[in-house]
């Protein structure tokens, strides 16, 4: 996380022709191993079912993420309602259409705040590794910087000044998350810009941003991504746990950490709304996981433990 | 958080506060109330206190917030309510007169009252305790003595005694004169200064009778470890973080304690209290509404349920009237109408699960300044809504919600804390159906009130609570069209002449008299309520959990301090089963 | 080594220098007024008090000078007082170190306790159930929620049963450091705590050890005769001390930024719940006290990492 000399970075292998040869390789390595194939069914599924909020609650549950009964405050789980097979909140809201809602919310703070550190780190990173010297320094600053500060206390921080929607969430964790990718980047560079294929590219003229686009890019950018993946699960984390603390995204739009964070509240009254929030993003965190160590054992197993935990 | 934030909703903490000093109460022994049978009581013991809150100070002068729970157990007000009228009734002052022209107030000091050091206590620790408030270089309660008579001189250090302010010879006679007429003066010089300190523990960091303006008590170390004592408790220690244990005061002068040892824990939230409740870890906490069902259950017969309606706060929505984006909360029917379109009764009947009474203007129905007629109680009706919106010149969208005369959409924000968003979602889904469109907000009860200022117009509606008072001047804050400066309360610009002339001769008089008040603070209340200033909600029932073991525990309508947690009103009498 | 700690202490001042900065600026990012919020509980104060107290903060300066003041008085270990306790900022941050340091000490060893001797297991067993159990159990504590594994504990061990106390630091009365009731009470939060390391130790000492056990040097040893304990004493055990030091940092990470949850969830009188309690009062003195020591702390933790790992690796040079 910090001084960039002590780990030893595993260098990427040379250019590949073709990237959907690349990718082949990863599934079919992935092919035997059940537990990630378990993850991405149950990932997929998820994503499915958050994208079909809208219909789901309409056709089925009929009833919207707002719509209250208040006398059915706390209701147990029950079968003969579908809105309330996961029972009801505070406020008698159906808690599975909740939970449809928040996956929707949880999962685009994850995902759009992997893209943007993934963008970031990247963008940093290679640019650092590839021109060195001072841009090289400043980046290395940051980093360091950046990692030195608990990223939970930068964000109750900012969240104090600053009303977070999922889209500006996103986007700040996105922008203090990129530190471990844009070190991996950066090291990954170091070791290629020194490559025969890129020298080979400096002597016929190639521009740097040429070099950069076309030859190290590709090279590094499977595993980024993978990278990238684990991060999401990180994201979700920091996002429920923020707004446990109520710094995160507000009611009533409902995320799995303000459905937590208001379950807290009245962990008596229904432990199933503690219990149900808390299992989602686990499994959701678990899957991610699971997919990204697949991923990454099948692209090369020595990237075990790279990449961190938030929150 | 504070309890009353846990158990309602963000709370103004109101400093200046009267009551009637037309007929001052001079005789009564306050304390007496709800004693019990106490000939087989236990004496020793440990009483815990369980608080959702943290404590910041110890030293009065510096704390406006609910570190009062423990610094009031020693450095009492002078004169106390009564708990169960609110009345201003005796203390360490056992009596005081007024002058007839309102001007002179005389506190007559009890005799024979001893800190808990042993050192007598008299006048002049009050007038310490005013002029080391006056030279504090923080100014959370300085401005409650400004009329005093010498306030700048001393305070600029042109004196070296606030000239206003003599203690008689004997220290048992403190006279106060004042510049200028004040209903209120007994209360606001009783209460408006915290506690009284101990003026020979203080001399040391802070010497009164200097012209040195540049000492203060801000930093002298006995802030936080408060010396002496002349209330029932002493304190003992202070874990930061976790509890202030204090020990029984010998000296107390209505008789000492019979519990040997009185702690105040401090959690991080309502539910953590909650759980400690019934762990026994703690022998007394307050307990949310919604989770009376489980606590009792929990408790195995090991605590006790104690409800009391009180009468120093209440919940309610305030409409800004000057709020750019929604235009139409100048015009009273759109009010009204807002008023109309909220069940109330269901609120109170099922989020806080009937633990409330239901408010009508700014007093409960038990007060003097409630009007005997013409107080609309707006009774939840739809049709009536909508036709109040429609006279107002609104107009049915092809969506379901009204337009507004300029064409744009009734649509705005409701904000509130935490604790306020229940309610809050109920609102949003109720006004949806009368055709007005919500967008809620929660916050922090800071940022609560840095929108809200005054001087802020960006807020439409505001869930959130305000404490009253025993006296109807309380009002005076909230809806004077004065009261709108900076950090000021009349947060939902409410201009109406009348009410803030009536409300400016029941404070500054010239008239102080029972009759002219009343008939003044009637008609406040009963504009305001027509006017439909606040879409008014409920006052919340206080609800705690006590040992079973724990004896003479009761609750009062007043006996709750405007920071919510202190039923100190016979703390000497408690005590607890071996 | 004298020159490796004076070159490792260099180092440490832009990162100390960009800490500072960024709480500086984040801070003044504030669209409210800190005059209005510390005097927000008094109705009656005056503008002329307001005035005052503004030129008293200094928050009249231009930001720069106000940044240069700022750094001069952290210097100085003075962050003004709060708002809110009317107390020097740096007096309430002394008072909660001690207690937060205690905890994510404890959480720091239990993690530790459990989690090498399952990763070095994992390796041994490389492939088998154990291996796979392991496995499992780290990649769901990575998973799960750090509040949730609270509210579970406390939910379940504090009220359903009744086995450990729901939180706080000690009953009242008994407020000394080490003595048997805090180790009650930190049950806990020490062990949810240490959930984190327990996910991330085993993954990467696994990997670690695994590798050494492939090294020529052990092969050599194996095939010398010694018996395969003494094998794993001499080297192995000693060779994965080296990954376990460069994990310090990240599990400090985790345990520092973690407290301001587990605080909060078990009421631990620490930095973390001070820090949280700060920030929802608004009270920023605090907030950015907290904030920039609990990042201090973080370098100066892992320039002493950076000191035991050039201590145990004879391989670094430590002039690198």
């Amino acid at each position: 996380m910090s001084a960039p000399a002590v780990t030893a970075v595993p260098v990427a292998r040379p250019a590949r022709k073709h990237r959907e040869g690349f990718w082949w390789d990863a599934l079919y390595g992935i092919r035997h191993d059940p537990a990630t194939v378990a993850a991405i069914a149950v990932l997929a599924t998820l994503i499915v079912l958050a994208l079909a909020a809208d219909v789901l609650s309409d056709q089925i549950f009929h009833t919207g993420y707002t719509n209250q009964n208040l006398l059915n405050t706390w209701g147990a789980p029950s079968l003969s309602d579908p809105k309330y097979w996961l029972g009801a909140d505070n406020l008698g809201r159906s808690q599975i259409v909740r939970l449809l809602y928040g996956a929707r919310v949880s999962l685009f703070i994850g995902v759009l705040g992997a893209l943007v550190s993934l963008g970031m780190g990247l963008s940093l990173g290679v640019t650092a590794g590839y021109f060195r010297g001072w841009w090289d320094d400043i980046v290395v600053w940051l980093v360091t910087t950046i990692a030195n500060i608990p990223i939970l206390f930068l964000l109750i921080l900012v969240g104090l000044y600053f009303r977070l929607d999922p889209l500006s969430l996103s986007i700040l964790i996105g922008m203090l998350g990129w530190l471990g990718i844009a070190n991996f980047a950066r090291g990954q560079t170091l070791a290629l810009r020194d490559r025969e294929f890129i020298q080979a590219a400096r002597t016929v003229g190639a521009s740097p941003v040429r070099i950069m686009t076309r030859h190290v890019l590709p090279n590094i950018l499977p595993l980024m991504i993978v990278l990238a993946m684990v991060d999401i699960g990180g994201i979700i984390l920091a996002e429920s746990a923020l707004s446990y603390l109520g710094f995160g995204i507000q009611p009533p739009v409902p995320s799995w950490g303000n459905m937590l964070s208001l379950s807290a509240q009245y962990y008596f009254l229904g432990p199933h709304l503690i219990i149900v929030p808390g299992v989602a993003i686990t499994l959701t965190v678990l899957c991610l996981y699971l997919i990204g160590d697949g991923l990454r054992d099948a692209l090369d197993p020595r990237l075990r433990g790279v990449g961190g935990r938030r929150g | 958080m504070r309890k009353l934030l846990a158990m309602g909703l963000a709370i103004i903490v109101v400093a200046a506060a009267c009551q009637s000093t037309s007929t001052p109460n001079a005789s009564g022994t306050a304390g007496a109330g709800g004693s019990g049978s106490s000939a087989n009581a236990a004496k020793g013991g440990r009483l815990i206190q369980g608080v959702a809150t943290e404590i910041t100070s110890l030293q009065p002068l510096l704390s406006a917030d609910d570190s009062e729970i423990v610094w009031s157990n020693f450095y009492p007000r002078i004169l106390q309510n009564n708990p169960d009228t609110g009345e201003l009734g005796p203390g360490l002052a056992q009596s005081y007169d007024i002058s007839s022209d309102g001007l002179t107030i005389t506190f007559h000091m009890r005799p024979n009252v001893k800190w808990s050091d042993g050192v007598a206590f008299d006048g002049n620790d009050y007038k310490y305790t005013v002029e080391a408030t006056v030279r504090a270089k923080k100014p959370i309660r300085k401005p409650s003595f400004n009329r005093i008579v010498g306030f700048q001189d001393y305070v600029d250090g042109k004196t070296d005694s606030m000239a206003g302010l003599t203690v008689s010879s004997d220290g048992l006679t403190v006279t106060v004169k004042l510049g200028s007429t004040l209903c209120t003066v007994a209360r606001a010089l009783a209460s408006a200064g915290g506690g009284v300190l101990p003026m020979h523990s203080f001399m040391k960091y802070f010497n009164n009778k200097s012209t040195d303006i540049t000492q203060t008590i801000d930093t002298a170390p006995l802030n936080d470890a408060p010396p002496a004592s002349v209330g029932p408790w002493v304190f003992k220690d202070w874990q930061k973080g976790v509890s202030v244990t204090m020990t029984r005061n010998d000296n107390y002068w209505k008789g000492a304690p019979l519990l040997e040892e009185y702690v105040v824990k401090l959690y991080s939230n309502a539910a953590a209290v909650k759980a400690a409740l019934l762990t026994g870890e703690i022998t007394i906490a307050p307990v949310e509404p919604t989770d009376v069902a489980e606590v009792t259950a929990g408790s195995q017969g090991k605590l006790a349920i104690n409800k009391q309606k009180i009468a120093t706060n209440y919940n309610y929505i305030g409409w800004n009237e000057k709020a750019p984006k929604a235009p139409w909360l100048a015009v009273p029917e759109v009010r009204q109408a807002l008023w109309y379109g909220l069940d109330v009764k269901t609120i109170i009947a099922k989020v806080i699960l009937g633990n409330g009474s239901q408010m009508y203007t700014h007093v409960p129905q038990e007060s003097w300044a409630y009007p005997a007629s013409g107080i609309s109680t707006y009774d939840y009706n739809v049709a009536t809504a909508k036709s109040l919106l429609e006279k107002a010149g609104a107009k049915m969208g092809g969506d379901g919600i009204y337009r507004w005369t300029d064409g744009s959409v009734m649509q705005m924000r409701l904000e509130s804390t935490q604790q306020g968003a229940p309610v809050m979602s109920v609102a949003q889904e109720q006004y949806k159906a009368i055709g007005i469109k919500i967008d809620t907000i929660t916050e922090s009860a800071q940022a609560l009130f840095e929108r809200n200022d005054p001087t802020n117009f960006d807020h439409e509606g505001t869930l959130t609570g305000n404490s009253v008072s025993p006296d109807p001047d309380g009002a005076y804050i909230f809806f004077n069209a004065n009261q709108q400066g900076k950090a000021q309360f009349n947060w939902f610009h409410y201009v109406n002449a009348d009410v803030t002339a009536k409300l400016e001769s029941g404070r500054f008089g010239p008239d102080c008299s029972q009759a002219t008040r009343k008939t003044l603070y009637q008609a406040v209340n009963k504009q305001i309520n027509n006017d439909a200033v606040y879409t008014w909600l409920y006052s919340p029932v206080s609800i705690m959990f006590a040992s079973t073991k724990l004896h003479n525990f009761g609750q009062k309508p007043y006996g709750i301090s405007t920071s919510g947690e202190s039923w100190d009103w016979n703390s000497e009498k408690l005590w607890l089963d071996k | 080594m004298g020159r490796f700690v004076a070159r490792r202490l260099l180092q440490a001042i832009p990162t100390i220098f960009g800490i500072m900065l960024l709480t500086f600026i984040l801070t003044r990012l504030s669209p409210s007024d800190p005059v209005t919020l510390m005097v927000r509980t008094n109705p009656d104060i005056t503008e002329e008090d307001r005035a005052a107290l503004r030129q008293a903060l200094g928050l009249n300066d231009p930001l720069p000078l106000q940044f240069v003041h700022w750094a001069f008085s952290v210097a100085r270990l003075d962050f003004g007082d709060s708002f809110n306790y009317h107390r020097p900022v740096i007096q309430l941050i002394a008072e909660r170190i001690p207690n937060t340091l205690q905890l994510s000490i404890t959480s720091l060893v239990i993690a530790l306790v459990i989690a090498v001797p399952l990763g070095v297991l994992a390796a041994f067993y490389r492939g088998s159930a154990l291996d796979q159990g392991i496995r499992t159990v780290s990649v769901f504590l990575h998973a799960v929620p750090v509040f949730f594994l609270g509210l579970l504990f406390i939910l379940f061990f504090g009220i359903q049963w009744r086995l450990f106390p729901v939180g706080s630091m000690n009953v009242v009365g008994e407020s000394c450091a080490w003595c048997p009731d805090r180790l009650w009470h930190m049950v806990g939060p020490a062990i949810v705590g240490a959930a984190g390391g327990i996910a991330l130790i085993p993954r990467v000492l696994r990997t670690e050890v695994l590798e050494i056990l492939n090294q020529d040097f052990i092969r050599t040893a194996r095939s010398k005769g010694l018996r395969e304990r003494m094998v794993i004493v001499r080297h192995v055990l000693r060779n994965t001390l080296i990954p376990i030091v460069t994990l310090f940092g990240g599990i400090l990470t985790i345990l520092v930024g973690g407290s301001v949850i587990i605080e909060q969830v078990f009421n631990w009188p620490g930095l973390g719940r001070l820090l949280f309690e700060a920030a929802s009062n608004k009270d920023y003195p605090l907030v950015q006290a907290a904030v920039l020591v609990t990042s201090l702390l973080l370098v100066l933790s892992y320039i002493l990492r950076d000191l035991g790992y050039a201590a145990v690796d004879p391989r670094i040079k430590v002039d690198g």
